[in-house]
Formats: C-alpha cells, structure tokens, sequence
C-alpha cells in the first residue's frame, strides 16, 4: 500500500492504517529502535509509542515523507527511553557514536552562538546536500539510522574500511562546515 | 553541546534525506565489461611481453651457437687457407724456381751455349744448367706441366675442402653415450685446478663421433657437439662444488658469467647446474679458471 492511502486511512481515522503502518515500516522502526536500545522488548514499546503519537497527530498533519515521520517519532521516543533507562549505565552504541560525531563539534569561544535542535539539524541538512548521494547516505545510515558499519557496509556493497573512511571524512567536513559558518554548538 | 546532543539534533535535518538513506543505491562500481576488458588485455600483454622475452633469449641463444659454429667452420677455413696459401707458396716458388730454370733455359735458347755468362746464381744452378740446358729442356718443361697441374690439384682440392667445410655447417648436438652403457662404474679422476676432465662415457662418444666425422668427411657429416654438464671442484682436492654448499651457487653462477663471457654456450639452470654445449675441440683447449677444476659429464651420468 502507498504511503499517501496509509495517511488517509490516518486521517478516516481507520483501525487498518496502524496495521497497514506496521506491516510496510514495522520492521525498520523495530530496527532502528533496537540500535539505540539494544532491547527488543523496549524496541517494541518505542514502536507501539510511535503508531500512538501518529494516530494522534495525523489529523492534522500530513506528512510528505511517511517513514521520515514515523521514524523521527521512533527515534525520540528511543532516546527518551534511553535516557530514562540508562541514566547512570549508558549504552555502549550511544556512547560510540556520541563520541564519533563529537569531532564535528568546533571548539568553543566567547562569541559563542547557541542554536536550537531544529537550527542545528537545519545547517547539517544543508551540508549534506552539499555532499554526494552516497556519501550523504552513508552519514545519515549511521549517524540517524544508528547502523553498524558493518550493515552499512554491506548496503552499499563497499568494504568496511571505506565506510570508516567516508565517515571520516564527512565528519571532518562538517566540523569546517560549522566553522566556516562561525557556528559552535 | 556534548556528543549525544549532536546526535539527537540529527533528528531535525530534512526528511528528504531520511528518506533517500532508507532504500539507499549502492557506491557505483567500475563497470564490469571495461573491468574484464582491462583484465584481458593486461592478461595478453602480460603474455606477449613474455613471447617476446622468450623469443629474443632463444635468438641470442642460436646467434651463440651459429657464432660458435661459424668460428669452428672458420678456423677449418683459416686452416684450408693456410693449407692453400701454403700450397700457392709452393708453387710460386717451383715457379720461381721454374721461372729461373726457363730463364736459364731460355737464355740458353737465346745464348745458345753461351751459358756461362749467365752462371752467376748458385753453383748448384749452375750445375744443373751446364751442359743439360738441351737435355733437360723437355724434362723442365714436363716438370713446370706437373708443378702447374700439381698447383691446380691443391687449389681444387682447397676448393673442395671449402665446400666440404661449408657442408659441415650443420651441427649435431649429442647428449648421451653413443651405445648401450655397460653398468661398469668408471671412476673418474677429479681434475687439478686449472684443468679439465672428461668422463669415460663422454670421452668415449667423443673418439666414437671423431672417427665417424673422419670416415664421413665426404659426405654431408655434421658438426659434432656435446650436451654436457659442468662440475666444479674447489681449491681442496676433490672438494666438489656443490650448489648446497657454502658460497656454492655463488661461485657456479660467477663461473657461469666468466664461460659466458668467454662465448662458450653454456647455461645455468634455476638449481644452479651448469651445462653447455661443446664440441671436443672446445671440451680440448677448455680456457679453465685456475682456481678450480672441471669434468665434462653427460647429465645422465651419476
């Protein structure tokens, strides 16, 4: 089913479209909570939030991008969860990619701008599309969709080396990204 | 902002790209046609270059042969030559000698008798001129006949000597004993440094071969070469060189350099053996090292 008839049996406010949302992206918003919980019973709390928020919030909303949505949705409710569970014991997957990005953080002066979330994810948004496709893909399976390199790896059928290559990269370029934009987070 | 805030702030870039990352295209790949091309033809030059490689080491390897061949065919001609020239001496000076003796003879036809005049040369000459010059006329002029035609029977047969030798230019190599080997082991001596051996079976196919290139020499009969193995023997008597031992490899292939350079045909296999192809007359006058001795050997021997 297309995402535009999961949307408007959302909005006829159907029972079908939580089935049809779970059959299509289930498994993806499973996956993808797991790799910030590491927990499959959590994972499927996180998922069942998600279908909740979503029956909640469409109507209004209409999404263009429906696996973004709910994948966004996901993605929080993980972290709010991570964050609630893991408060002294942090996991080791969080903790590696924190480490990782915290490269693209510039250092920090006086004149130090501070930028909401969404001005952030804005200014990263635009490097990206200032990246190639493969290699804006790369960044984004591993820093939003939280996949091993290993995964990515064997998606876009380079060796692993090179995904940590690229990653490398793109981090480094990110970091004179945010500096040439005088911006430190 | 620590790390895990910058990973949370990925949650706002454009769902855009959220969306290309979830059914992401694989990293494009060398095109798989022009990659096989590639191989193929690296795989062709790869060969050709190995063709060629080949191809010029077996020409150097017959130029040596046919370069030794033609010094052989030469020295057989330098030595008809000498024989030629040796005979045209002669001749010339029967010639001489004839010409002295017609002239005494003609001057006595011209002097008629009046030869003492003449008698100035040896007392020999003079002798031989008094009182014959009539007599021996016919006998000088027979004699001069016999010299001519002896001149042109040496020059012929220097000529067939020529084409014989030029016959000969095809060359046979052998490379084992020309019979049954008996089972008998020879022991064979181990030459003194300086000095060169044989064994018993190639010294045997050797005078074998002499002697059928003697009864042949008529006929079309090659050039006779041996296919033989070089062993060295070191400064203590008896001290086999072999390529296990210490430096042994070392000083086979610098042995094998210097006969090389010497224009012998000689080669070094991958385990350091050295072999050659040499006719007796090089086996004969071998230009050794004084530091070591050899022995000639056929491979199938020991």
């Amino acid at each position: 089913m297309e995402d535009n008839e999961i949307i408007e049996l959302f909005w006829q406010r159907s029972q079908r479209a939580i089935a049809e949302t779970d059959q299509k992206y289930g498994g993806r918003l499973q996956t993808l909570s797991m790799n910030i919980l590491h927990d499959r019973q959590d994972a499927e709390e996180c998922v069942n939030d998600t279908y909740h928020a979503t029956w909640n919030t469409l109507p209004p909303e209409r999404p263009n991008y429906f696996f973004a949505y709910l994948a966004k949705l996901a993605r929080n409710f993980s972290f709010g969860k991570y964050d609630y569970y893991h408060a002294q014991k942090r996991c080791v997957t969080v903790v590696e990619l924190s480490d990782e990005i915290e490269n693209c953080i510039p250092a920090p002066n006086d004149l130090e701008q501070k930028l909401d979330s969404k001005e952030i994810g804005r200014i990263i948004s635009t490097f990206l599309y200032e990246q190639s496709s493969e290699m804006r893909a790369v960044f984004v399976r591993r820093y939003w969709y939280m996949d091993p390199i290993k995964d990515i790896a064997e998606m876009f059928q380079i060796s692993e080396s090179k995904v940590k290559s690229i990653l490398f990269r793109m981090r480094n370029k990110l970091r004179e990204h945010l500096e040439e934009e005088d911006i430190h987070l | 902002m620590r790390g895990k805030d910058l990973l949370e702030c990925m949650e706002y870039i454009d769902d855009a790209l959220v969306e290309e990352a979830l059914q992401p295209a694989a990293f494009p790949h060398r095109n798989r046609v022009v990659a096989k091309w590639g191989m193929m033809a690296a795989c062709a030059a790869v060969i050709g270059i190995s063709a060629t490689a080949f191809w010029f080491h077996q020409n150097i390897k017959e130029a040596r042969i046919e370069s030794q061949v033609e010094g052989t065919a030469a020295a057989a001609d330098d030595s008809a030559d000498d024989a030629k020239d040796q005979t045209t001496a002669a001749g010339a000076g029967d010639g001489m000698a004839g010409g002295v003796d017609s002239g005494d003879s003609s001057a006595g036809s011209t002097d008629s008798g009046d030869s003492s005049a003449d008698s100035t040369d040896s007392g020999s000459m003079d002798t031989f001129t008094q009182g014959t010059i009539e007599d021996s006329a016919a006998p000088v002029e027979q004699n001069a006949g016999a010299e001519a035609g002896r001149q042109e029977g040496a020059i012929e047969s220097a000529k067939e000597g020529e084409l014989t030798e030029a016959k000969q230019c095809s060359y046979k190599v052998i490379s084992d004993y020309y019979g049954e080997k008996d089972g008998s082991a020879y022991d064979d001596l181990v030459p003194e440094q300086g000095k060169s051996s044989c064994s018993q079976y190639l010294q045997e196919t050797m005078n074998y071969y002499e002697d059928r290139e003697n009864t042949d020499r008529t006929t079309d009969s090659p050039i006779y070469a041996y296919d033989v193995v070089v062993d060295l023997y070191g400064e203590s008597e008896g001290a086999f060189i072999h390529r296990d031992s210490d430096n042994g490899s070392e000083v086979i292939e610098q042995e094998y350099r210097r006969l090389a350079a010497l224009g012998y045909a000689v080669r070094l296999s991958e385990d350091f053996q050295l072999t050659g192809t040499f006719t007796k007359v090089e086996i004969e006058t071998f230009q050794a090292s004084p530091e070591y001795g050899y022995t000639f050997r056929f491979a199938s021997e020991y």
